[in-house]
């Protein structure tokens, strides 16, 4: 880019800084304006090689990824088998997993459901195991959060060295996740602060950078950055934002007197603002109003999703992304939730049917990123609270697990460089733990694995292939100079 | 207040019967008077004590000059074995000799401490056997009489008139075998003594009184008494402060008639003591003190209700201004619950015979639902049910997987009774609760394998919060400015085992399908002792449950040490402080609440009527004008959709009352009532308000721009149209619709707009809305006045324009930030 150019994005953020908490937000929305209904879906056209996105997936409730990702050779099988031995009611059939070869380190399998179409679905492809295959999906290894590195046990164990708060908590965990803060309690999220460094792409366009289709989350809140939140699919885009009263047909239009109503309306969102609270909700109503203008269209997705809840919030992903060119941005965060995995109890059968949703759905959006020709543009990832512990808790038909710290995630995307696993290396010497109870990455003896990579690590990877700039890393990132690498690979 | 009688028949001779074995309820007399030989009291020797005779065989004479006078005293309770604690107290009286109990009569409940015999009445209950009890002097032999009798498991009472012997005591003897024991109750009533002695002076503090600040009290004490020990005569008067949340100051203490000030409102007990140098009497008074009056009461007076009800009502505000905001606390305190219905558990798996609506009625939240809106829309009990409401967003279980309403009943009736009772007992009841053993995993925690999920939770979310706070609810920060965890992983661990061996009840049978069955979600979770892990625990600040206890002992322990945190009032008090009243308190006002819920001014701690009395009378949240820019918080989806329609009379569709049916509407808002997506409720806690500085605003964690317009949308439909009612009562959701009724308000509409706007500011902005006069140009009156002249309208006004007008104000109104923010 230009000199010119660069000044003008610093400009805009600034800009944009100042405007927080005044009316003069959405006045920019006006000034800027956006494409109007037609024109958003006419201006998508066969690719856009500017475009970015990331799709963050929460699987809220901690999800147990050493059932995930499980060993099918070797030592690691023998732990696995250990700590979950047949009739534990948590131990995974080998036969039924899907087997993924990982270069240099194995043989390893994937969940039956990660693989393994539900009856209903007749096309075989549609699951998250034949991305592994084309090379579309990586594994990355025992991330968590840490406030510096902790390569064993002894360390976890050492006073000397801090850990993060409230670790195995399901709010403060979520947090750490999601904000990648973990010595101190952040209000912003590594979402959101990396849309305050990269506002700069969308010039233009006052549409938020952020997008939420699962309510609020601290992943979503920058410092300047306010997130946009949307209702899932089927709700049609043009359905979501829609005031009533004001236009004919709906219930209190009167074409005399609804137009000074909306007039008084308008301007009382302008006064009373040193109440902060009043001049938050108003921001709030006004923030509403002008995107419900610009999102007046309602794009179709050609790929068949399925009919779940995460489904319904990825397919309202692709269509925001189909329309992005109207909405005149050039990066876009999406934050989506799958819930349900606090599997205290019956995780054989809850976190059986969560992957089966999970695979069909992630599948079905990658699907819809290669229909929109920007496969290689969008990034899908998971977050998650916690990794769960190895050994079962419960008994007879409640085996579940407990909350635990590190924990694999999927990412995927035509970027990413798949079939792999990726990660910091451990006192395994590779980046997969040991899967030893009270071994050197257990915490106490129960399968409590001492993240090898940190949060950090994995979101400014996912960070820096979205553009944000190596010198505005300690910005989102304010703890990445306690590790080795910002960068842990697996991102083209 | 005694009365002193003259001439009162003295004594009677004790008959020399058998113990009887037959109940006999008859006054059982065994006083006598012996005063031969020992001086009475003269100046400078201490007082003669009328001495009992115990023997049975002893005469009864009596010299005429020293005749004894009987005094009555205000009926008092001087012994109760039901109640644990206090020399007074438990435990229940044994049989046997070896296992009497003696205590000290006289002296004791305003009696003379020269009484020589006191007049009482004396009940037993729950006796483990047939038997009989006698209360004898101290000192005496044990007579062979009793003075009540009774069989095993009977409840009786008994007048009795007993000699005090030695130390004015009494003993008190059950006749049961060794080991079994009865309760025991006595109230005296009066007793006989020399008129000679040295009677206790009477104190009296003169009539309850209500006042407002910053007004004080004027007191009117006085005393009286027999004039005796002489010198000196004179009495010595006392004012001291029994309970209350403020301090008091008196004008002169020593003072029967002074006055006293108060830095809190609140209600105060303060105690008169008189002495006459040697025996003293006190009497005490009880103080309403109401917030400082306001300039115009209206608008506390609505502000009040918005805090404390689901929303003020004109009759709402009348009745408040008339009886006052203590008045009114008290009233809602003695309000019984309205939610208390019981609602018959069903079969685990759905009979095959419900059909879709019996299924919605038995197997989905809806009749709860519809029962939360109803009853804030329209029951008494205000008050009990908004506090309920905010209990149940902080300790959560939700319904989204205890989804049978007659399964999470039961939690929500706990919430309910304890309301306004005591916040320990609070947590004993929840803990137990089946819904909560499900919903936290309690239930299947075991010493074989422990689930951590409720001992986590019950500390994190309940009670103490994750960071050591101070007094005043601020964090206490290490010298790196990280707040100290309030603890660790271990005490998770350990407090995890404290709550091993606790189950469902067993299931109860589905007679009409043998394969079917009914768990037990209303009968509290009971305890199987070989599942309990009875282990030493380390817990909170390393305080230790010892090994080998029962897994009650434990629990109770563990509930002890958790309830004594420091940490419980400021967390409690911020939470309850968030819900009722602003989302960013002072640490001052923080910390006045905590102080009441650490000590109501009784000594008790964790009184829930005292902890929200002192939330809804702080000075912060009272008073007319409200200028912090941080005030307030942003209306809840439930809130604001009770406060829209409680403002306008809402009734049904063509029915006289709305059926509830509105969950829908709040759940497209972002809240569904009762089903909270996780056990962080439905909003977090910590939510920080972007762009305003790192307020705090829990509320808004659920909006979005989705929800901005969801609100407003739902304010035009009430507003222009209504929730119509279903076309089949039984098998629609709605059976009766919800509309408002503006009729009251278009008598304010029958001329120019200006009284339409005023009362719409006094119902809806309790008098907060901006005007030409406070704000200048730029102000929501004028604004709304245009709007409104925009429908032309002759005057009179009447008829369609008028509710034309009506609609365009309330509406615009109602989707203002100014009335979304309750401030």
């Amino acid at each position: 880019m230009t000199k010119k150019e660069q000044t003008r994005r610093d400009f805009l953020v600034r800009t944009s800084c100042a405007a927080l908490g005044a009316a003069a937000a959405s006045a920019s929305l006006k000034k800027f304006g956006l494409l109007t209904a037609k024109a958003l879906e006419s201006a998508v056209n066969a690719s856009d090689p500017n475009y970015k996105a990331l799709v963050c997936i929460f699987l809220s409730g901690g999800n147990d990824s050493n059932n995930m990702i499980v060993p099918m050779a070797g030592s690691l099988l023998t732990a696995y088998n250990t700590a979950r031995p047949a009739g534990s009611g948590l131990q995974l059939s080998q036969g039924a997993l899907h087997p993924i070869t990982v270069p240099g380190l194995g043989q390893f399998g994937l969940h039956a459901n990660l693989g393994t179409t539900a009856a209903n679905q007749p096309d075989p492809t549609k699951v998250l195991h034949t991305l592994w295959g084309q090379q579309r999906l990586a594994v990355v290894c025992n991330v968590g959060p840490l406030v510096v590195p902790l390569p064993n046990k002894t360390a976890y164990q050492s006073s000397a060295n801090k850990k993060p708060y409230q670790l195995f908590s399901h709010s403060d965990q979520v947090a750490q996740w999601q904000t990648s803060v973990s010595d101190h309690v952040s209000q912003t999220g590594w979402g959101g602060r990396t849309a305050d460094k990269t506002i700069s792409f969308n010039v233009g366009s006052g549409f938020p950078l952020v997008t939420s289709i699962a309510g609020t989350a601290a992943f979503a809140q920058g410092i300047q950055t306010r997130p946009l939140g949307i209702q899932p699919a089927p709700t049609a885009l043009n359905n979501i934002l829609v005031l009533n009263g004001f236009a004919s047909g709906q219930t209190g239009f009167n074409a005399t007197y609804s137009p000074p109503r909306k007039l008084s309306m308008d301007f009382l969102r302008t006064i009373d603002r040193t109440a902060l609270l009043v001049a938050a909700a108003s921001d709030s109503t006004e923030q509403a109003v002008d995107i419900g203008s610009a999102l007046s269209t309602d794009p179709t997705i050609a790929t068949v999703f399925p009919n779940s809840g995460l489904a319904n919030q990825l397919l309202q992903v692709a269509k925001v992304i189909k329309i992005h060119q109207g909405l005149g941005v050039q990066r876009q965060i999406f934050f989506c939730q799958q819930g349900g995995y606090d599997t205290h109890q019956d995780q054989i059968n809850n976190q059986g049917d969560l992957f089966q949703d999970l695979s069909e759905a992630m599948k079905a959006f990658y699907d819809a990123t290669v229909e929109l020709q920007l496969e290689t543009q969008v990034t899908t990832f998971t977050l998650s609270d916690f990794g769960r512990t190895l050994e079962p808790s419960g008994s007879g038909g409640d085996v579940g697990t407990d909350h635990g710290w590190g924990n694999h995630q999927f990412v995927m995307g035509g970027s990413v460089l798949g079939g792999n696993f990726y990660g910091v290396p451990g006192p395994s010497g590779n980046v997969f733990p040991t899967l030893t109870l009270n071994g050197p990455d257990d915490t106490d003896d129960r399968g409590r694995w001492i993240p090898s990579a940190a949060v950090d690590q994995y979101a400014a990877t996912l960070a820096t292939w979205f553009g944000l700039a190596p010198g505005d890393l300690p910005y989102v990132f304010p703890n990445i100079g306690h590790f080795s690498t910002s960068n842990l690979g697996f991102m083209a | 207040m005694k009365n002193r009688r003259s001439g009162f028949p003295i004594a009677r001779a004790l008959s020399a019967t058998r113990r009887p074995r037959a109940a006999r309820l008859s006054l059982v007399v065994l006083l006598a008077l012996l005063t031969g030989g020992i001086p009475l009291g003269g100046p400078g020797s201490p007082p003669a004590r009328a001495i009992p005779v115990a023997s049975a065989a002893a005469p009864a004479a009596i010299a005429s000059a020293n005749a004894a006078s009987y005094y009555t005293v205000t009926p008092c309770r001087l012994i109760d074995t039901r109640t644990a604690n206090g020399p007074y107290g438990g435990p229940p009286i044994s049989g046997g000799p070896t296992a009497a109990r003696t205590f000290v009569f006289a002296g004791r409940c305003k009696t003379s401490p020269t009484a020589g015999a006191i007049s009482l009445n004396v009940t037993v209950t729950a006796p483990g056997a047939t038997g009989f009890v006698t209360l004898y002097p101290g000192g005496a032999t044990l007579p062979n009489t009793s003075t009540i009798n009774f069989k095993a498991g009977q409840t009786r009472a008994n007048n009795a008139v007993v000699a005090t012997g030695f130390g004015g005591d009494i003993v008190i003897y059950a006749g049961l075998p060794a080991g079994i024991t009865t309760n025991v109750i006595v109230d005296v009533n009066g007793y006989f003594d020399l008129p000679t002695n040295n009677q206790p002076p009477t104190a009296n503090a003169g009539p309850d009184q209500t006042i407002s600040l910053p007004n004080s009290a004027s007191l009117n004490g006085s005393g009286t008494d027999d004039g005796l020990p002489n010198p000196p005569a004179a009495l010595t008067y006392s004012w001291s402060k029994v309970s209350g949340p403020g301090t008091v100051t008196f004008g002169d203490a020593t003072q029967a008639a002074t006055n006293a000030s108060f830095s809190l409102a609140g209600v105060y007990v303060l105690r008169l003591t008189v002495s006459d140098s040697v025996i003293t009497d006190f009497d005490d008074i009880t103080i309403n003190v109401n917030p400082a009056a306001a300039a115009n009461p209206t608008a506390d007076a609505v502000r009040f209700l918005e805090q404390s009800t689901w929303g003020p009502t004109d009759a709402l505000i009348a009745h408040v201004q008339a009886v006052g905001f203590i008045g009114f606390l008290n009233e809602q305190f003695a309000t019984p619950s309205s939610g208390n219905v019981f609602l018959p558990l069903w079969p685990n798996n759905t009979p095959t015979s419900c059909n879709s609506t019996c299924f919605r009625d038995n197997y989905t939240m809806y009749p709860l639902q519809r029962r939360l809106f109803t009853n804030a829309l329209y029951a008494p009990d205000q008050l009990r049910q908004r506090v309920a409401f905010a209990l149940h967003k902080l300790l959560v279980v939700s319904g989204f997987d205890i989804s049978m309403p007659s399964r999470l009943n039961p939690y929500l009736q706990i919430l309910d009774r304890n309301a306004f009772g005591n916040f320990r007992q609070l947590m004993y009841e929840i803990t137990l609760n089946p819904a909560m053993g499900q919903y936290l995993n309690m239930n299947t925690n075991t010493k074989t394998n422990p689930n951590e999920n409720y001992a986590r939770e019950i500390m994190q979310l309940f009670t103490i919060g994750t960071d050591l706070l101070n007094a005043d609810g601020t964090p206490e920060y290490d010298v790196s400015g990280i707040p100290y965890p309030t603890y660790d992983q271990s005490v998770v661990t350990n407090l995890a085992k404290v709550f091993t061996g606790w189950r469902f009840s067993p299931d109860l049978p589905y007679p009409p399908d043998p394969n079917n069955s009914i768990d037990d979600y209303v009968t509290p979770m009971v305890l199987s002792a070989s599942r309990h892990d009875t282990g030493q625990k380390t817990i909170l600040n390393g305080q230790i449950i010892n090994a080998g206890q029962t897994g009650d002992q434990d629990l109770n322990q563990a509930l002890d040490i958790i309830f004594n945190h420091s940490n419980v009032g400021p967390y409690l008090a911020k939470q309850l402080i968030h819900q009722l009243v602003t989302s960013n308190p002072s640490p001052a006002y923080v910390g006045r609440v905590a102080a009441i819920f650490n000590d109501n001014g009784s000594g008790v701690r964790g009184d829930m009527k005292s902890v929200i009395t002192a939330i809804l009378l702080d000075p912060e949240a009272r008073g007319d004008l409200k200028t912090d820019p941080a005030y307030g918080h942003f209306k809840e989806p439930v809130l604001l959709i009770t406060n829209l329609l409680r403002a306008f009379d809402v009734k049904g569709d063509g029915l006289p009352q709305s059926d509830g049916n509105l969950n829908g509407s709040s759940s497209s808002m972002g809240q569904d009532a009762y089903r909270p997506p996780t056990v962080f409720s439905y909003f977090p806690a910590d939510f920080e308000v972007a762009g305003t500085g790192g307020l705090l605003g829990p509320e808004f964690g659920i909006a979005s721009a989705t929800t901005a317009l969801k609100r407003d949308n739902f304010i035009n439909t009430m507003v222009f149209s209504k929730l119509t009612k279903s076309s089949n009562p039984t098998t629609g959701n709605s059976p009766y619709g919800t509309t408002l009724d503006f009729t009251r308000i278009l008598t304010f509409a029958a001329g120019p707009p200006g009284p339409l706007i005023d009362e719409l500011n006094r119902v809806m902005l309790h008098g907060s809305m901006s005007t030409y006069a406070n704000s200048g140009p730029n102000n929501m009156w004028d604004s709304l006045y245009q709007a409104i002249t925009a429908i032309p309208c002759a005057n009179p006004c009447t008829g369609t324009p008028a509710l034309q007008r009506v609609q365009q104000a309330v509406y615009l109104v109602a989707t203002s930030s100014q009335y979304q923010v309750q401030r």
